[in-house]
């Protein structure tokens, strides 16, 4: 099989090149692996073993813990051959990732799942509302958009200032809200050139606080000649209250799912989410889905 | 027949010539195409791929979350979601064709009319070399039945050998007191190999919300967690029903050729390997190149040499 091909997935051995703290309560690892970087396209992920190999390419202890890790691509370097992936500490597995060194040689599965590339968006204006870690994938798809001219505004949850999963920066809003030229919000986005709103569960100075539904809202209010869309990312309470706000509106909304995974290939059938036409698997044919296809239970 | 070449690692079992016996376990390895997607899969290594079951009705499945992890194990609650055995042998089974190696169709049913019907089309593709009857999942309702009574699986084996023509394999379930008195039944029935193994049926409780963690409540287990338990089994049986008798295919837990060894050692001739692929795609040809080199390290020319040769203390 061609390495070039953008539809290419390889199960290999990236490399380990930094882990640094993200924001207050996240860490950003950077590996490097060519295939994988020079493959993945926008809102695809990577499988990833929570324990390195040993020295001998063993698995060693990683066969406690054997089910590889979903997580989205935050940023794809392909020119460097790398990419970084933005974790919490939630379980034994993320747990045991926080302890990756530089140089360590971990299995890595990707680039998977469907792409969602700037062209299948006919929209001129993209609201991104990220719950959590739902924002990482977000920051990997925002590039495209601003690449491909269009306006982009960040919707960013959190519960609190010391769960914040990137660092932040002022943000002097393009489109101000009622009442709120700048605020803070995420440095990754807020550097690309969109628009970034932070809102807390638990009020914290400089940040909007409530839920993210007040935002987006207020942002709804507005009017976008060009067309409007949103995509979104989080717990899915979250993905629930927007999607129904948005079939209100009659805003078009992509939901990016999330579920427990094993295979990664479309193999085993756990990693399912249902839809207005059975259960699909967001490893294959996700994890992109329309709004309007998700069943909530 | 074959020629004995050095650390030679084909096998033949119930007339299926395989490559090497490493069997990717039902449930773990799709219709066969998925899995192969990575980019330098080798099929070669892969001595042959028992598909997913398939029923005769479409299966939605069971609600999430399907899976969980559990200590060196993985806990499963897919509910053979597929969809029926006319679209499988429509649209999937042709893509086997002309793939080196072999390819397995698990059947399941919730009577023997329906087995005897989903064999019927089965045995109708020319891509398909055997069917493995699953009598032994723990994630549907009535699929376990089956497998615990030795007068049913008779009449069921008997049933199904009736109207196919190519090898029958018979999945018995772990889950029984009577392992033995079971094999017997299927020996009797004509059944053209055994897997001994499936998933143990296991549960996993959220302690926060108090709920179970799949969305079926319980689970099949697998993974390394299990392999003793097969290597057990695995024993038993081969013990029960003789050097002699069919050959078993061990199913459960093994993820290196050092465990791939064991349970032939054990008695399995050919061995499954199902949960590994999860954490390396290429599992079996690493797997593969292990076996070769075994057999070097124990001046063994051909790996069937080497089945049931456990010393007991």
């Amino acid at each position: 099989m061609k390495k070039s091909n953008s539809n290419a997935i390889f199960d290999t051995i990236a490399t380990v090149i930094a882990q640094k703290p993200s924001g207050t309560n996240a860490y950003t690892l950077t590996f490097e692996c060519p295939e994988i970087a020079e493959a993945a396209q926008p809102i695809q992920f990577v499988n990833i073993a929570p324990v390195p190999l040993t020295a001998e390419g063993s698995p060693g202890p990683a066969l406690d813990m054997l089910l590889r890790r979903p997580l989205g691509f935050s940023q794809v370097r392909p020119e460097q051959g790398r990419f970084d992936v933005i974790y919490q500490v939630v379980g034994r597995g993320t747990q045991a990732m926080a302890d990756f060194k530089p140089g360590d040689r971990v299995r890595i599965l990707g680039p998977l799942g469907m792409p969602l590339t700037a062209d299948m968006i006919k929209a001129q204006t993209v609201i991104l509302v990220g719950g959590g870690l739902g924002l990482p994938p977000l920051y990997d798809l925002a590039p495209e958009l601003i690449k491909a001219g269009k306006e982009v505004i960040v919707i960013a949850g959190a519960r609190a200032e010391n769960l914040l999963i990137m660092d932040t920066q002022q943000c002097k809003l393009k489109r101000p809200l009622p009442d709120i030229g700048e605020t803070t919000g995420f440095k990754p986005f807020v550097e690309l050139g969109a628009d970034c709103v932070i809102t807390l569960d638990t009020p914290a100075e400089g940040f909007l606080s409530g839920l993210v539904t007040e935002p987006l809202n207020k942002y709804l209010e507005q009017d976008f000649d060009g067309g409007l869309e949103i995509i979104a990312c989080g717990p899915p309470i979250m993905m629930k209250v927007i999607a129904q706000i948005a079939r209100d509106r009659g805003v078009k909304c992509r939901l990016i799912m999330e579920a427990r995974m094993g295979c990664g290939l479309g193999a085993c059938q756990a990693c399912v989410c249902k839809t207005t036409d059975g259960y699909k698997r967001v490893c294959t044919e996700g994890p992109v889905f329309d709004a309007e296809d998700i069943v909530w239970e | 027949m074959t020629e004995n070449k050095k650390n030679d690692i084909a096998v033949t079992i119930a007339g299926i010539e395989m490559n090497t016996p490493l069997v990717m376990a039902s449930g773990t390895f799709g219709y066969g195409f998925e899995v192969p997607r990575v980019a330098d899969f080798r099929f070669e290594d892969v001595g042959a791929v028992v598909l997913k079951s398939v029923t005769l009705k479409p299966r939605t499945g069971n609600k999430p979350h399907r899976i969980a992890e559990t200590p060196a194990g993985v806990l499963n609650s897919i509910g053979m979601q597929n969809p029926g055995v006319e679209y499988v042998a429509k649209y999937y089974f042709p893509m086997l064709k002309n793939l080196p190696t072999k390819f397995i169709a698990n059947i399941a049913g919730e009577s023997t009319d329906e087995y005897v019907e989903v064999a019927r089309i089965i045995a109708e593709s020319d891509a398909i070399e055997a069917i493995e009857l699953n009598i032994s999942c723990p994630n549907v309702k009535g699929g376990c039945a089956i497998g615990v009574n030795p007068q049913d699986a008779f009449a069921l084996v008997s049933a199904v050998k009736a109207v196919c023509g190519k090898p029958v394999i018979v999945k018995l379930t772990p889950g029984v007191t009577d392992i033995k008195s079971i094999a017997e039944s299927c020996i009797a029935a004509k059944a053209d190999a055994l897997s001994v193994g499936n998933t143990y049926t296991g549960m996993v409780i959220d302690t926060h919300t108090r709920r179970p963690v799949l969305g079926n409540n319980y689970g099949g287990l697998s993974g390394p967690a299990i392999r003793p338990l097969t290597v057990c089994n695995v024993h038993k049986v081969r013990q029960a029903i003789g050097d002699s008798a069919i050959p078993i295919i061990a199913f459960g837990g093994v993820s290196n050729a050092s465990d791939a060894v064991e349970v032939m050692l054990a008695g399995a001739s050919a061995v499954g390997v199902g949960t590994a692929v999860f954490t390396n795609a290429h599992i079996c040809s690493e797997i593969a190149d292990g076996l070769r080199a075994y057999l070097q390290s124990q001046n063994e020319t051909n790996i069937a040499d080497i089945v049931g040769t456990v010393k007991l203390n």
